[in-house]
């Protein structure tokens, strides 16, 4: 009897595992036989690309039904003065995220940096839509739990194309979920009106697309496939944010990116 | 206001083309402006290059085919097509043929320096320009610079200069942690991969060439 469940649960397990294998295989790509090939296509670390490919396009889709044309009407209509209220607020809530993502990485400074910013932008910046506290040096920047995990050497894993989200990664994946536990906003707007919450998010992802329209034409008009372009600025920019280059917050020097053997697309 | 817009670079999440394009032209300009009796010959190189990029970028009364002519000549001039188009191709440029090699050179020249004229042309405004240090990284160096402009957020541009055969050139441009060689790179080897090897790279760069 006591055989008969063992075995039973070998049988489970075995065909899991065999569902497991399938599905994954049925997204990949084939691996090639040159020795060198093969060598760059794991490089490339982009195992599911057959499927990432179908998310992208969908992806694609909805950006040019819906969302660039949303970003272009924000850019033709919103006044200047207006885009950069909305800037400043878009980045003023995302601070309490970093603050915690910066004491989680040790960054003290930083995360000291971020607090005194959140404070000073909510009083003297009305609530974040000025930006009083740049000039008081106290420079934006942005951390979340990708980057933290980033920072504890945990490996990117594969690139994957998440639906509606766009380019990320298993680490980055997993990070923006337990950001979200993470993000102290979370639980103040608990008990807000959906519709608070989900306003701040159209809010930022217009502002953000608005901000990405001149380089995403440019790049789909001069790259030959738009996706392994993608792929690549997404990797590399990331590298960038995690390794603290982008912002001021930093006294790390951008020409540092040539030291890093893993920065050149790895 | 320049604290807020360079923290805006690195708040959004791929600014990297516009900042390119911007980057780029104004990098040329401001380098213009500075004083190069401490710089080394790579940054004559880009001086050189800012000195007869400016009035061209500047002077809106240029009629833009003659401009984008001008454009391309100067960035010929320090652009290394042979050397950039050899790290991104890296071992297919091993793998190809004299004919092929020759074939991807003269198609990479024009493909590069057509899609970096037209970045550069569709820039207006005015610029002020950070140089940083001249840094020296194994065989290359690299030019650190800062590009700012009212109300967009400022670049960080860095240059890499190489010395090919007794000349600086340059061989690589990173804008914003982006770098042009590795995003090529990526984006040739994708379809040599996957659209019919050397070949297939070359019959697409000659359509998006109009060659």
């Amino acid at each position: 009897m006591r055989q008969s469940f063992r075995s039973l649960g070998t049988v489970l397990r075995n065909a899991l595992f065999a569902v497991a294998v399938a599905g994954i295989a049925s997204g990949c790509a084939t691996l090639p036989e040159d020795p060198l090939d093969r060598a760059d296509v794991l490089a490339v670390n982009d195992p599911f690309e057959p499927a990432n490919r179908m998310v992208f396009a969908i992806n694609e889709t909805v950006d040019l039904v819906l969302l660039r044309p949303v970003a272009v009407l924000y850019r033709d209509f919103m006044p200047a003065p207006g885009k950069e209220l909305v800037f400043n607020f878009v980045r003023h809530i995302t601070l309490p995220l970093t603050i915690v993502n910066d004491v989680a990485q040790g960054e003290w400074d930083r995360a000291e940096i971020a607090a005194k910013r959140l404070f000073v932008n909510t009083i003297a910046g009305f609530g974040g839509v000025v930006d009083a506290a740049t000039g008081l040096g106290l420079p934006h920047h942005k951390e979340d739990f990708g980057q933290t995990l980033a920072t504890y050497q945990v490996v990117p894993g594969p690139y994957i194309v998440l639906p509606l989200i766009g380019p990320s990664s298993t680490r980055h994946a997993f990070g923006r979920v337990v950001d979200v536990a993470l993000d102290p906003l979370t639980y103040l707007l608990a008990k807000a009106p959906v519709e608070a919450t989900l306003g701040m998010r159209a809010v930022s992802i217009v502002d953000q697309r608005y901000r990405l329209l001149g380089p995403l034409d440019d790049l789909k008009k001069n790259s030959l496939d738009y996706y392994a372009a993608v792929r690549s600025l997404y990797r590399q920019r990331r590298t960038y944010e995690i390794r603290n280059l982008g912002d001021e917050a930093t006294s790390r020097s951008t020409a540092d990116v040539f030291n890093v053997p893993f920065n050149r697309e790895g | 206001m320049r604290h807020t817009a360079r923290a805006a670079a690195a708040d959004v999440r791929i600014p990297f083309l516009r900042l390119l394009v911007a980057g780029f032209a104004l990098l040329t300009l401001a380098f213009a402006t500075l004083s190069s009796a401490e710089a080394g010959v790579e940054r004559d190189l880009i001086a050189g290059l800012a000195g007869e990029a400016e009035p061209v970028l500047n002077d809106k009364s240029i009629a833009p085919a003659e401009r984008t002519q001008k454009l391309r000549s100067i960035l010929g001039s320090v652009f290394d097509s042979k050397q950039m188009a050899q790290s991104m191709l890296g071992r297919y440029w091993r793998r190809a043929n004299d004919s092929q090699r020759a074939e991807l050179v003269g198609l990479m020249e024009t493909y590069l320096i057509d899609v970096y004229a037209g970045r550069m042309d569709s820039i207006d405004g005015q610029v002020k320009f950070d140089v940083g240090a001249e840094k020296q990284v194994g065989a290359r160096t690299i030019v650190d610079s800062q590009v700012l402009r009212p109300g967009s957020p400022p670049v960080s541009v860095d240059w890499q200069v190489e010395t090919v055969g007794g000349k600086a050139v340059v061989t690589d441009i990173v804008v914003e942690g982006v770098s042009l060689v590795v995003s090529q790179r990526a984006d040739f080897a994708s379809i040599i991969r996957s659209q019919g090897g050397l070949d297939g790279l070359i019959k697409l760069l000659k359509q998006k060439t109009g060659g």
